[in-house]
């Protein structure tokens, strides 16, 4: 019995001296996580931080937002670039160095990890915050910046998955017997059901802000998200048959950004140069949702005359000290220029001047100045040609809004609200009040043209040819049948589809990658 | 039943008599056979070597031992004999280590091969990881490089390491290393993966006593969750009591003379050659339109008519220098064993070679019978010159940073200042180069005998090591004219306890009862510091100090920790030594996964037969069969993976989503405040778990002859799954990819090792010949998204082919005239290349077609193929022992057949011809003159070798890419048969003439390492250095011939 004492005791002693569990818990201290990192009102802003630079990453990447947004608008820059010939030339999207623009990834990035903060400070607890204010704000923002990036997917791609639940295990995303969780692309309406959810969402927790705030314009508030639900809601209505309930929205919500945003227009009439640039760099009275570009913040980058930079794909020599490969110019017999020239109201426009360079004088050599606003770069500074941009990347400034309002006003046969719109946006740039026909198309034509010389360069064209079913007038390869299939879409990236057979390809591209 | 009713009969006369049995040495011998004569009852030694037996009384007991030669004692009239065993010379069955306990070989009921001190003691090695492949069956010795010391990999069993983002040099499954009872994973070294050091270069060849090799998963299954690999039992010399001390002096000195080398031309061949290739392919106008490069041109520039022999710079005759000197001694209550080491090898590349010095220390102490502790100290210094140099943190591959790449080897012509010449040996005078390394372990063991057959046992081990690396790279030799310094160090602490109880105890004479029970906590930390920096000032300082502006300075800290704690138990029996019966079950659990799937269960089981000892078998033994048993076994191991936070979803600090460049600019912050995101390179994963190994067993062992042939047969099947493998995650997640258990791999095969002792035992010339062959067939069985093929950039997985295959172009033909050429029926078009291609000329390689369309390009050509695979078929050794009086020869070899390997040298090389550009010209010509290449209409039809080799330019129509890496022309068959080691030398035992100079022991010896190797393929130097994928190494580091002189000294 002694001997069966003896071992009872050392067998316990041998299973408890050890076995101590939490000699198994080693909480690392070279990383932050999940399950240590939300604890205070710091850390959720630099979360927030990090959302709106994976947007601005995924917006700007390869300069995308031009191929997106502007190129296929095909309205001033001929830009002659060999990929850019990929859109403009042939319609075909296939750039074969360029598949990032064909791929969604980084703007899942955004909208995912925006999600995944609106999870956790909703859940964090109040005192955590300076104020309930904040953190209502950094949801609202979240919220923003998950609205956007949807908003943004739904107006490339149509028609992409939706993803509601916070990722943070591959557990989500791989079945048990190791087959990827396919989750198909979502029908464009919902896409935009839950962009426009966000974007109430992030104006329900925002404040409006005043020009002069250290982050006016380059992070959300309350009228950037009346801004985004505007644009949402008209993108929504063109693409839901005039949705009447949508265009009201998109009115109601624009006129709550004229009214309440602090905004003001610029009037290049009076401030010409001076008010382009203050527009340009941004943080101006005029902006509503910019992404931040400043050297003073450390958050700029070295200009290139590279067709991967949007500086190098609007401006030639002698921005640059050498003409870009592919440097863009004015051809007169493009659908901006036409109109610009032809159109005796645009005759004195005074965008002709302050927009571009030379634009009158040698259209050879002309080109856009939207990101020509520069400080030297203090570590070469011998060289006067290395220069950090200053030029914010606009998204959305009240000109737009007047404009959007307009064409809301159209297609709600409003002609009068419409013109007045219009006008408004005008009479800013000295073109005469609008005269013409104020038939529904007459209109449409009118506000489109304003939209393209007023938001050149900004990415906007393309998608309003989209939005405003404007496409047979100066887009040559585009055609009823391509429409029909949604070809104005951009195509799915190949690898996508491959990881996900659940993604169907948009049919206009099915079997042409 | 008659052997057993004879005690009964014979009662009446019987007497209980007690005895000891011991070794020659005094030590008791524990398990020793006592038979009475005659009788046939008889019983086993305990653990203290005793026994008592009722014995008629004028019983002659017949008591023996593996091992030692059998006696027969004579009890009349005694009451208690103390019998001394002689050991046998020819010793077959040795004890064996299996983790926490050793049986005998013949007790054995898994498969495990032993190597000896005796069969490595005088073989000059650094490492002996070079040598188990040639000593033990099932186990290859990976070879890297043939730097004294550099990283090499052992493999038991097949490989298992499969990756989405393979690093070929490092994707080998590691064993388990136990070294005197503290066991380490190479997935514990963090810092194995910043030097180039060997894991068992820390260990001096000297002071190893005995390696056992556990390959099954039963013989694994005490260490459960890191017995996936195998297990590799090292034991290391220690003390014994001895009526003086014993001193052991051996030392040895050896050299390597330059090895072959890749022919290059030097100087004015080396135009010659090149000018013609331009006057044959290219022509009239381009050969005179400034073209050719001016390099060529030019001979009288002074820049480009030099003869540069870069290969005379690099290489030397390497030279190794080893002493090692030990004592032992002391009473039997305490004794010890002290050795020091000390190794020199100058590599054969200027300025390569390793350094080391080992100090191992064991003091054994017992107070009474109960107690015992044994201590252990061990320091390492270590001291790796490697060339070039690395000074950054990460992973390191010497062969990258090696200046002597036959293929990457700049023109002779060039012009080359002594300064350069300087550099590029890597000897610049201001070059600061260092990496070294200081390990110390400390071990106690107590064992304390609580009651017959029990005993308590307690390890603990305390292992610290730390390398730094210190580099300084000099204003003249960086094109900047700055200075850059860096100082890396990378520490590891590692504690460990291990407590278990071991019982082993014998009923009713037949019952063998052994068990163990414990527990194991393991702990690991690592520290790493990085610092470097780049500015101006002076050469002569080569530290970081003030001089650097603090923006110059850059450097990072970095602590992780791991733990690892297990419970396991083994449980053996066996009935009178012929049926054996054994079950193992482990239960482990590791920080680094989490805690749902933080634990996991590995049991296993065991059982052998040994016929040779049943009644039945009698007749035939005695004729001829001396053992005979068959062992089958079936287990669950494990193996965890080496990130310690693997788990976790990181979030990545400072993130400012520029995508631009921006020169010194730090974009980290967005509106001013800096970014955190997750980190989508890595999810968080806390159901991440151990990578787990099935593994059934069968085996025989059969001794004939008076043992003098042994002949041992497994045959296995190990499926490991759940293995961890890259999973690309939908473009919706974010995430590029991360790795998931998720795949599964299969090797089975079958091992065969036949020793034998070719004389009988009279003659006084011993020969013994060990041949060892083993098939391992290696299939993958599983991969993500249902078995999808895995395709990477170069290599795939597809289930139920080997591992790492090959994608490539298939060759077709040579093409001879443009006739050859199918025709699209449809459009009339012959197959051409995709765009960027040139126009298909005669010479060219023309790949197959494999989607029909008539067209040449990767996305439909380029494809994973099935008809190559790097993994050998079968493999083996051969070796000899030879002994006659105190001379022996010893002789090691081994051999693979069966694998594909790729000829990246001759490719590398030949690439810079078709590529565009200069790079033909401004690299070395290498002769290739052994090899025919297409030169003329006719030549392809007739089986040339080679594609025509001429300089692309844009007279020739541009490159057709027709040397790329990835095509079947440079697959050479991996073929080889090496011998390792030949060695011999002559003993003089204590009774000769020595002793009149007062020693016991002399040995004069003489061994060439790497002498001779056969292999299939003329094409690439060495077929045994090939990476995982089967690339050859062309770095230029050939494992040369050491041919070493040494003598051995006892007094």
């Amino acid at each position: 019995m002694k001997k069966i004492f003896l071992i009872i005791i050392i067998v316990s002693g041998l299973l408890t001296t050890q076995s101590c569990s939490d000699f198994l818990e080693r909480e690392p201290i070279n990383i932050t996580h999940p399950d240590v990192f939300w604890v205070n009102q710091s850390n959720a802003e630099q979360a927030l931080a990090g959302a709106y630079a994976h947007f601005k990453y995924a917006y700007l990447y390869q300069s995308n937002f031009l191929f997106w947004g502007e190129f296929t608008g095909m309205t001033f820059m001929n830009s002659r670039n060999w990929i850019v010939n990929y859109i403009e030339g042939s319609g075909n999207y296939n750039l074969p160095y360029r598949g990032g623009t064909r791929n969604w990834k980084n703007f899942y990035r955004a909208a995912n990890w925006a999600l995944t903060i609106e999870h956790y400070v909703e859940n964090m607890d109040d005192d955590m915050f300076d104020s309930v204010e904040d953190k209502k704000r950094i949801i609202g923002e979240a919220a923003f910046v998950r609205g956007l990036t949807y908003f943004t997917m739904a107006k490339i791609w149509g028609d992409v998955p939706i993803i509601k639940d916070v990722i943070e295990s591959s557990d989500q995303l791989i079945t048990d017997d190791g087959y990827i969780v396919e989750i198909p692309r979502s029908p464009e309406l919902e896409v935009l059901d839950f962009a426009l959810e966000a974007a109430n969402k992030a104006i329900d927790n925002l404040e409006y802000s005043t020009p002069g705030d250290a982050r006016w314009a380059i992070t959300a508030n309350k009228a950037s998200a009346e801004a985004l639900k505007a644009h949402i809601a008209l993108w929504y209505a063109s693409r839901d048959n005039d949705n009447q309930q949508m265009i009201q929205t998109c009115i109601d919500a624009a006129t709550s950004v004229i009214q309440n945003g602090n905004v003001r227009l610029i009037d290049y009439v009076a401030d010409t140069t001076t008010g382009f640039n203050r527009m340009c760099e941004g943080q101006s009275e005029t902006g509503l949702f910019e992404i931040n570009i400043s050297s003073e913040m450390n958050e700029s980058f070295r200009v290139s005359r590279a067709d991967s930079y949007h500086t190098g794909l609007t401006m030639s020599k002698p921005f640059f000290q050498y003409k870009p490969g592919g440097r863009p110019e004015m051809d007169p017999n493009w659908y901006g220029n036409e109109f610009m020239n032809n159109d005796p109201d645009y005759a004195n426009d005074i965008r002709r001047k302050i927009f571009f360079y030379n634009y009158d004088e040698d259209w050879r050599n002309a080109y856009l100045l939207k990101y020509s606003q520069t400080s030297p770069d203090p570590d070469a500074e011998s060289n006067p040609y290395a220069r950090f941009s200053e030029s914010n990347i606009l998204i959305f400034r009240l000109a737009d809004i007047y404009l959007l309002r307009a064409e809301a006003y159209a297609k709600l046969g409003d002609a009068g609200n419409a013109v007045q719109d219009l006008n408004m946006v005008r009479s800013k740039a000295g073109v005469p009040g609008y005269t013409g026909a104020t038939d529904r198309q007459a209109l449409i034509r009118a506000i489109f043209n304003e939209r393209a010389i007023e938001l050149v360069g900004e990415g906007q064209s393309g998608f309003d040819r989209i939005r405003m079913d404007y496409f047979y007038d100066g887009v040559g390869w585009m055609n009823s049948s391509r429409i029909q299939k949604k070809g104005y879409f951009w195509p799915v990236d190949p690898s996508i589809i491959s990881v996900n057979p659940a993604i169907e390809q948009t049919e206009f591209w099915r079997g042409k990658l | 039943m008659s052997l057993f009713l004879l005690p009964a009969m014979v009662l009446a006369q019987t007497k209980t008599i007690t005895g000891v049995v011991k070794d020659e040495d005094g030590s008791t011998l524990p398990g020793a056979n006592i038979i009475v004569k005659g009788v046939g009852t008889g019983t086993i030694s305990d653990t203290k070597g005793e026994f008592s037996l009722k014995v008629p009384e004028d019983a002659t007991l017949i008591i023996s031992f593996i091992g030692y030669d059998q006696q027969e004692v004579s009890v009349k009239g005694k009451l208690h004999v103390e019998i001394t065993m002689v050991k046998q010379e020819n010793v077959l069955d040795e004890v064996v280590s299996i983790g926490y306990q050793a049986v005998h070989e013949s007790d054995l009921t898994a498969s495990v091969s032993s190597i000896s001190s005796k069969e490595i003691e005088s073989i000059p090695v650094v490492s002996v990881s070079q040598l188990i492949g040639s000593l033990a069956t099932g186990v290859q010795s990976v070879q890297q490089s043939g730097l004294a010391g550099a990283r090499g990999s052992i493999v038991i069993r097949g490989n298992t390491s499969i990756s989405g983002n393979l690093d070929p040099d490092m994707a080998y499954s590691s064993p388990l290393y136990v070294i005197d009872g503290v066991q380490t994973s190479l997935e514990d070294l963090a810092g194995y993966n910043v030097s180039n050091i060997d894991y068992l270069s820390s260990l001096n060849p000297d002071d190893i006593e005995r390696i056992d090799i556990l390959k099954d998963a039963s013989a694994a299954a005490i260490y459960g969750s890191r017995g996936a690999n195998g297990v590799i039992i090292i034991e290391t010399k220690k003390g014994k009591a001895l009526s003086k001390p014993e001193f052991n002096i051996s030392a040895n000195f050896g050299f390597q003379p330059i090895p072959p080398l890749v022919p290059i031309y030097v100087g004015t061949s080396e135009r010659n050659r090149k000018m013609d290739m331009v006057h044959k392919w290219w022509q009239l106008p381009y050969q005179q339109d400034g073209t050719v490069p001016i390099m060529l041109t030019d001979s009288l520039n002074p820049a480009f008519n030099n003869n540069v022999d870069y290969q005379g710079l690099f290489y030397q005759v390497g030279k190794t220098q080893k002493v090692n000197a030990s004592m032992r001694g002391g009473a039997k209550a305490s004794n010890y064993r002290l050795s020091v080491g000390f190794d020199n090898s100058e590599g054969i590349v200027v300025n390569t070679g390793f350094k080391r010095i080992t100090l191992t220390s064991s003091i054994n102490s017992s107070i009474g019978k109960r107690f015992e502790n044994q201590f252990l100290a061990k320091l390492l210094y270590t001291d790796q010159a490697t060339g070039k140099g690395n000074p950054w943190q990460g992973s390191f591959n010497l062969n990258s940073t090696l200046p002597v790449n036959p293929s990457r080897l700049p023109s002779s012509l060039f012009y080359v200042s002594d300064e350069q010449i300087q550099s590029l040996k890597g000897e610049l005078e201001d070059k600061m180069n260092t990496d070294r390394t200081v390990q110390s372990v400390f071990s106690d063991f107590i064992r304390i005998s609580l009651f017959k057959g029990m005993t308590l046992n307690w390890q603990g081990a305390f292992t610290f090591s730390s390398n730094k690396k210190n580099f300084y790279e000099p204003s003249t030799v960086r094109p900047e004219g700055d200075g850059f310094a860096s100082y890396a160090m990378y520490n590891r602490m590692n504690p460990t306890s291990d407590l278990y109880l071991s019982y082993i105890n014998t009923f009713k004479e037949a019952h063998n009862v052994s068990a163990i029970l414990g527990t194991r906590a393991d702990y690991n930390q690592y520290e790493s510091m990085y610092i470097n920096a780049i500015g101006y000032g002076s050469d002569a300082i080569k530290v970081i100090n003030s001089r650097y502006q603090k923006d110059e300075i850059g450097g990072s800290t970095n602590i992780t920790e791991n733990s690892l704690l297990s419970f396991y138990f083994r449980g053996s029996y066996d009935y009178r030594r012929k049926y054996y019966l054994s079950l193992t079950y482990s239960r482990d659990g590791s920080s680094r996964f989490g805690p749902d799937v933080r634990w996991a269960d590995f049991p296993s089981f065991s059982t052998a037969w040994v016929i040779s000892r049943e009644p039945f078998m009698q007749s035939l033994t005695s004729n001829f069969i001396d053992f005979l048993r068959v062992r089958f076994s079936w287990g669950i191991n494990g193996k965890q993976f080496a990130e310690n936070y693997l788990r976790y979803g990181a979030y990545s600090l400072g993130y400012g989503g520029n995508p631009y460049w921006s020169n010194q600019m730090d974009v980290s912050s967005y509106a001013g405040t800096t970014g955190v995101v997750p980190n989508y390179s890595a999810i968080g994963n806390d159901k991440l778990s151990w990578e787990n190994t099935t593994q059934w067993n069968i085996g025989a062992d059969l001794d004939m002859f008076d043992r003098r042939v042994n002949i041992t047969f497994d045959a296995y099947h190990k499926l490991t799954d759940q293995l961890l493998f890259n999973v690309n995650f939908p473009a919706y997640s974010g995430y590029n990819s991360a790795r998931a258990n998720v795949a599964g791999i299969l090797n089975y095969g079958w091992e065969a090792q036949v020793t034998g002792r070719i004389l009988p035992p009279t003659s006084p010339l011993r020969i013994d010949v060990t041949v060892g062959v083993f098939q391992n067939k290696n299939y993958v069985s599983k991969l993500p998204n249902g078995d999808r093929d895995y395709i990477a950039s170069n290599y795939g997985y597809v289930v139920g082919r080997p591992i790492n295959l090959y994608k490539m172009f298939i060759l077709d033909y040579i093409i001879d005239d443009l006739d050859q050429l199918p025709v699209n029926p449809y459009t009339g078009i012959p197959l051409h290349g995709k765009s960027a291609w040139a126009a298909i000329r005669p010479g060219f390689p023309i790949w197959k077609d494999l989607n029909g369309d008539y067209l040449l390009n990767e996305t439909h050509d380029y494809k994973l193929t099935l008809d190559y695979s790097p993994v050998p078929d079968i493999m083996g050794n051969f070796n000899i022992n030879m002994m006659f009086k105190g001379f022996y020869f010893q002789m090691y070899s081994q051999f693979s057949f069966g694998a594909d390997i790729k000829n990246t040298i001759h490719q590398s090389y030949m690439d810079y011809y078709d590529r565009g550009g200069t790079g033909w010209a401004t690299n070395g010509l290498v002769d290739l003159s052994d090899f025919t290449f297409w030169e003329k209409p006719g030549d392809g039809a007739a089986g040339v070798r080679y594609p025509a080799m001429y300089p692309t330019s844009a007279g020739t129509g541009g490159p057709w890419y027709g040397f790329r890496g990835n095509q079947t022309l440079w697959m050479e068959s991996g073929d080889f048969w090496k011998i390792s080691n030949i060695s011999m030398g002559y003993t003089f035992e204590k009774n000769s003439i020595i002793k009149k100079i007062g020693l016991k022991r002399l040995r004069l010896y003489s061994s060439i390492l790497n002498p001779w190797q056969w292999q299939k393929s003329d094409a690439v130097p060495d077929a045994s250095l090939v990476n995982a994928k089967g690339e050859a190494y062309g770095n230029g580091y050939p494992v040369a011939k050491t041919i070493t002189f040494g003598i051995d000294v006892r007094f």
